[in-house]
């Protein structure tokens, strides 16, 4: 069974960073798009009277969303559509300002080996996004664990499967 | 900062950022009120011809609707904010009450809503909304990062709760509305039109063509606009960080933390401070200020409570920006006088710089107070507004494109106005002026009483704004005129020497030497037409002086205790007022020096006059323009010398002396114009002696005593730095432990005097009273060769040696009393008996020279042959000599003796005195000085307000079309059309006449009594039908012609009674015809006033 990118999240999130719950659920009413969207904003200028601190601390929801997503969209092979398609799907969007409609992003089960290729990738973002290694590597190690679960669930639902069938 | 300055309640006095937030409102405004009406010149076709009679009627309806768009772009931010950024509702239950929790501890009377930027890192917080809908935004960084620190959470979401508290949201977004409606709205397509001008009719080659043949004037435009966009963003940016520092002290005074959540702990090495020039200029465009400061400010609080220079830079140059951009509306114009108060819009821009500068020149000083440290001067502040008025006149090229209105129009604009130099006088004037007003503020601060410093410091800004509106509005008017030489030329030949050689013709020596003294002909002018500066002038002084009336202050006021962190220990540290009676006493001094001054410019005056008859409303009028020259300077003496003497308070205590100087020398004046003709060689108008106290109270009363007490006293404020300059350069110089020196052993002598005995003292004063005969005598001996001449009529011979032997016998007395003084190291007593003594004895030598003249060969002065004649000579010598003497010995002397009691020493600094007797005394003097001053000034205000009022009512209500001024143009006409009729040699006549009158009268007087009739019937006759003549020939104005009526029918009269006099021999009803005729010449100078005004441009 495929897993879903944002309950893979949210797991590692409620395991891993409590703090950052609420910044997930806040991105429950999103679509994909628009939260990939959000995130490849500009940084914000300063505003007029805000508090004015511009140094980002090192969050993990960003993270691991950014290659989860990216893991999904390598692996599922994403289409890509012709760029002035996409422009116009954009405007259209922006104009009757609905949602993209895009379904949820997921992660197809996983070889040991493309685990292991997660488990690095989020590790490195992390430290590239400042996030200290021990939390790093449990971090990166948590996403590993999940994405083994739930290809160990199902390979084991396949088995139960094969013998019956035969 | 040190960390032992207490931290005080910031809410000591408001911070006036609302103020400033308005002015950049109202720069915008007037901003695009001036480029929409220059925009729509350029309209094309019929639009133009449509909008060409009103454009700035097209301006202020697209200003309307800039301002309408940005109200609704106001509006609808926040929901926009909202959506664009995808916030979400704060859902986390705990998160939600623990904000609740810090709006009730921010004392919020309504909560705000609570939103999550969840996609933004950073650990911070954003407040935005409008009017009852405010939205305080967290960011996702906060929010993770609460649990860990939950202090850094509270500081940062209650410095937003801060803003809220303070007022900052709804003013601060308004005005990003306003300028983001105006960037793209206006300025945008202002500057695509001063790039690529009337799309609309040229071809892009044919604009490059224009553009190439204009690119000068193009260029200018361009400059304006980047100009204006720089003004704006720096004034927004500057405010926004004040703002940004008092929502910090807020949020850590909830808290209870001074150490806020930023980017690097205080205490490791701070990579934000600012080194070079280039991120010091980043600085000033950022809407926050850097760390350091914010965590300095922190810690110690003082520079919030600091004039900044770069606030003071900005208001100046925003100001004149914004007064330059508004001077496009035609009647509300701030360029051109509006009436006798000035345009309504000069008066908003001034109520906008002083509140700015005056709430932070009074924060300062009540800071300074309560932390018990220096107050700031003023002056920096001061020079800092200044250049940003200067700049402001610079770079809005008002002055520079003003001046081409007289001169054809140059291929290429100009850049700089003929005459920048002139600025200086605004820039020192203005620091000058914050100056004053600082320590003003100072003094009143150490003398409350109250809780609260609102009341004392709102009054405190009414009179700065009097003072500096009044100077602004004459500046705007006129003033800048000056900077442009051929509008400088235009307006001299239309001045005031103009305007009285047309009126009166003829001309004088004093007439002549006057025009070097006064280039600024057209500023005596506008003076002349502005009241405003007259209180000003009088608030200089009288607000400062009024410090002295108030009760002394006893324990801890109950404004510190409100503001104090520890009101009990609390104690005032530094320096108290100078003791009134040593200001006073300067004063007296100073009113000897102007008496002085005044009789001196009589006695030259008295040189040269016209023979008696001939003295005409000019010579009048000069001889009170001289007057008020010889008592402002004068003054300015007096303020300089005090202002150098003194150690604290120099600007208000030079001032208050100065001021009371001049009362004393206002009312000498008085004494010496009622009392003219007395003393021979002071006499300038009248011929006769007697008390003539209405034509001298009308003098002192409608001319000399405003210009004098009012705008006057600008100008000695503008000495007083000479002053303060000259004891720097000497304290500089070493000169002054010299002084100190001299002083110290003077003084150390002053305690055993070296006292004379009365014999001795009287052997000295005849020395010197040897001496005097002897400087007589030579003096005699000198006017008989040198000055006198057998061509001279008796009567001038009589003047001019008794003036000369007055003055030598006086400057023989003089150096006497100084001689003595030396002697006996200053023992007064001793000075002065000596000085009386010589004084006495030369007097007697002048009597007896006088009884012999003639018998002396090559000292004749009056007689030719020796002869004894004590009764003639005592005739002259009573009526001539001792007036001279009496009035130029008592002032030299009284200024030698009080001058040598004080000896200028520095003033005692000590508390309000607690004395009953002295502070009432001290209150009846300022409240005397108040009423004299009003009354004064009411004198002045009459002549000018009144008269343009009723002139303005009086006027006809439809008027042809077609010229500038219509209406004042009828009037004129109709005026100079009567005056043609024979009008103007009636009144000269009269003048001419009772000058006569009076001199024959004198002459005969002096000659036995004897009345020759065939001198006087003629006159008297003459005066009657010129009354009866000019009661059917009134001026065509209800005003004049009244006065016209009164003046006629006391002609009239006092031609019949002198006739009757005449019949009867009877010299005293001959006195009562004169003194009939005298009596309208109060109504006469107001007729003359009032024919001048209606006659004018």
């Amino acid at each position: 069974m495929a897993t879903v990118v944002r309950d893979l999240l949210r797991g590692v999130i409620a395991e891993e960073a409590p703090e950052e719950l609420p910044l997930v659920e806040g991105m429950a009413e999103l679509d994909d798009t628009q939260v990939a969207r959000i995130y490849s904003r500009r940084a914000r200028a300063r505003e007029p009277l805000g508090y004015g601190l511009e140094t980002a601390v090192a969050m993990v929801v960003p993270v691991l969303w950014l290659v989860l997503t990216e893991v999904a969209r390598n692996i599922a092979g994403t289409t890509v559509d012709r760029v002035s398609a996409r422009v116009r799907q954009e405007w259209w969007r922006r104009l009757t300002r609905r949602g993209t409609g895009t379904p949820p992003a997921v992660i197809p089960p996983l070889t040991q080996d493309q685990i292991a290729d997660v488990r690095r990738k989020v590790r490195e973002r992390s430290l590239a996004a400042g996030i200290d290694e021990d939390r790093a590597t449990a971090l990166a190690d948590a996403v590993a664990v999940r994405l083994a679960l739930d290809t160990g669930d199902e390979e084991e639902e396949r088995d139960e499967e094969e013998p019956g069938a035969g | 900062m040190s960390e032992d300055i207490p931290y005080v309640d910031r809410r000591v006095l408001g911070a006036g950022t609302t103020l400033r937030f308005t002015l950049l409102v109202v720069l915008i405004t007037s901003i695009c009120i001036d480029l929409i009406t220059s925009t729509v010149g350029l309209a094309p076709g019929e639009a133009q011809e449509r909008s060409a009679a009103l454009p700035w009627v097209w301006g202020m309806a697209g200003t309307a609707a800039v301002l309408g768009l940005a109200f609704l772009t106001y509006w609808w931010l926040p929901r926009w904010k909202i959506r664009r950024g995808r916030l979400i509702p704060v859902r986390d239950d705990e998160l939600a009450a623990e904000l609740l929790r810090l709006a009730e501890r921010a004392g919020l009377a309504r909560q705000p809503r609570f939103v999550m930027d969840w996609a933004a890192a950073t650990p911070s917080a954003v407040v935005f909304g409008r009017w009852r809908h405010v939205v305080v935004s967290l960011h996702g960084g906060l929010v993770a990062l609460r649990p860990n620190n939950s202090q850094g959470f509270a500081d940062v979401v209650l410095h937003e709760l801060a803003h809220i508290r303070n007022r900052d949201v709804d003013i601060a977004y308004a005005t990003e509305a306003l300028w983001r409606v105006f960037a793209v709205f206006v300025l945008l397509p202002y500057t695509v039109i001063s790039i690529y001008p009337a799309p609309w009719r040229l071809s892009p080659a044919e604009a490059f063509k224009e553009w190439q043949g204009h690119w000068q004037w193009g260029l200018h435009g361009l400059a304006r606009i980047a100009v204006y966009v720089v003004l704006i963003l720096l004034t927004r940016a500057d405010v926004l960080r004040t703002r940004e520092l008092y929502a910090d002290l807020d949020a850590a005074r909830w808290s209870g933390s001074r150490r806020p959540l930023s980017p690097h702990p205080a205490d490791g090495p701070d990579k934000v401070r600012l080194r070079g020039g280039l991120q010091r200029f980043n600085a000033v465009w950022r809407t926050h200020p850097s760390w350091t400061e914010r965590r300095e400010s922190l810690v110690a609080p003082g520079p919030l409570f600091g004039v900044r220079a770069l606030t003071m830079f900005l208001t100046g140059v925003t100001v004149m920006t914004a007064v330059d951009a508004l001077g496009i509306l035609p009647h509300a114009s701030l360029r051109t006088s509006a009436g006798v108060l000035g345009g309504p819009a000069t008066w908003v821009m001034a109520i906008l710089v002083t509140g700015i500068v005056g709430i932070a020149v009074w924060r300062a000083v009540a800071h300074a107070v309560l932390t018990n440290q220096p107050a700031p001067s003023g002056l920096h502040a001061g020079l800092w507004l200044g250049l940003g008025l200067a700049v402001g006149e610079l770079v809005s090229f008002h002055a520079a494109v003003g001046g081409l209105l007289f001169a054809p129009l140059p291929r290429t604009p100009p850049w700089l106005p003929p005459a920048p130099h002139l600025l200086l006088l605004l820039v020192a004037a203005v620091a000058v002026l914050t100056w004053w007003a600082t320590q003003c503020a100072e003094l009143w601060v150490r003398t409350c009483r109250g809780r609260t410093l609102l009341g004392i410091s709102l009054v405190g800004l009414s009179v700065l704004l009097v003072v500096f509106g009044a100077w602004f509005e004459w500046w705007n008017a006129g003033g800048y005129l000056y900077m442009i030489g051929a509008a400088r030329n235009t307006l001299r030949e239309s001045g005031v020497a103009a305007t009285l050689s047309e009126m009166f013709p003829g001309t004088s020596e004093q007439g002549e030497a006057l025009l070097p003294f006064v280039p600024a002909e057209v500023f005596v002018v506008s003076l002349m037409q502005r009241p405003m500066v007259m209180v000003g002038g009088a608030l200089l002084w009288l607000f400062p002086l009024a410090a002295w009336a108030r009760r002394p202050v006893e324990g801890v006021p109950g404004w510190v205790r409100r503001a104090h962190p520890a009101p009990d220990g609390w104690t005032m540290a530094g320096s108290h007022l100078p003791r009134l009676r040593w200001v006073l006493t300067r004063g007296v001094e100073g009113a000897a020096l102007c008496v002085c001054a005044v009789m001196g410019t009589r006695l030259w005056l008295h040189l040269s006059q016209p023979p008696s008859g001939q003295r005409s409303a000019k010579w009048l009028f000069y001889t009170m323009v001289w007057t008020t020259l010889a008592l402002v300077c004068a003054a300015a003496v007096v303020s300089a010398a005090v202002s150098a003497s003194a150690s604290r308070y120099r600007l208000p205590v030079a001032l208050s002396a100065a001021g009371t100087a001049l009362l004393g020398g206002l009312a000498g004046t008085f004494a010496l114009a009622a009392t003219d003709g007395c003393v021979p060689p002071l006499e300038t108008a009248a011929s006769v002696c007697g008390w003539k106290h209405v034509p001298a109270w009308v003098m002192v009363h409608q001319v000399i005593g405003p210009f004098t007490l009012g705008a006057g006293l600008y100008a000695v404020t503008i000495a007083i730095p000479a002053g303060v300059g000259g004891r720097f350069l000497v304290e500089r110089g070493g000169l002054v432990n010299r002084l100190a020196g001299w002083r110290a052993r003077s003084s150390q002598a002053a305690a055993g005097v070296k006292r004379l005995s009365p014999g001795r003292t009287l052997a000295l004063g005849a020395v010197g009273g040897m001496g005097c005969v002897a400087a007589v005598a030579g003096t005699r001996a000198w006017l008989h060769t040198n000055r006198l001449s057998p061509d001279q009529s008796f009567l001038a011979r009589v003047e001019d040696s008794t003036l000369w032997m007055t003055l030598a016998l006086v400057v023989a007395a003089a150096l006497t009393t100084a001689a003595a003084g030396a002697l006996t190291r200053w023992y007064a007593p001793t000075a002065a008996l000596a000085g009386v003594t010589a004084l006495l004895l030369g007097l007697i030598g002048i009597f007896i020279l006088m009884t012999t003249d003639g018998c002396v060969p090559g000292a004749e002065v009056l007689a030719s042959t020796c002869q004894w004649r004590p009764a003639p000579a005592w005739r002259l010598f009573i009526n001539t000599v001792v007036p001279c003497v009496l009035a130029l010995g008592t002032c030299v002397t009284a200024a030698l003796i009080l001058g040598g009691l004080t000896r200028w020493r520095a003033p005692v600094e000590r508390p309000l005195s607690g004395r009953i007797a002295g502070r009432i005394a001290g209150r009846t003097y300022v409240g005397t000085a108040c009423v004299i001053t009003g009354v004064l000034l009411a004198g002045w205000w009459g002549l000018t307000v009144r008269t343009a009022d009723r002139a303005v009512a009086e006027l006809p209500v439809s008027c042809p079309a077609g010229s500038q001024d219509p209406c004042h143009d009828l009037a004129r006409r109709q005026i100079q059309l009567w005056a043609s009729t024979g009008a103007v040699a009636l009144l000269d006549g009269f003048q001419r006449d009772y000058t006569t009158f009076g001199a024959d009268l004198l002459e005969s007087a002096r000659m036995g009594g004897e009345i020759n009739e065939d001198t006087y019937r003629p006159l008297c006759e003459k005066w009657r039908e010129n009354g009866r003549r000019a009661k059917n020939l009134p001026p065509p104005e209800p005003e004049a012609s009244k006065l016209w009526n009164q003046v006629a029918e006391g002609v009239k009269r006092g031609g019949e009674t002198c006739l009757k006099g005449l019949e009867r021999r009877d010299g005293e009803l001959l006195g009562r015809g004169f003194g009939e005729i005298s009596g309208t010449h109060e109504e006469y100078v107001r007729l003359l006033e009032r024919l001048t005004f209606l006659a004018s441009d």
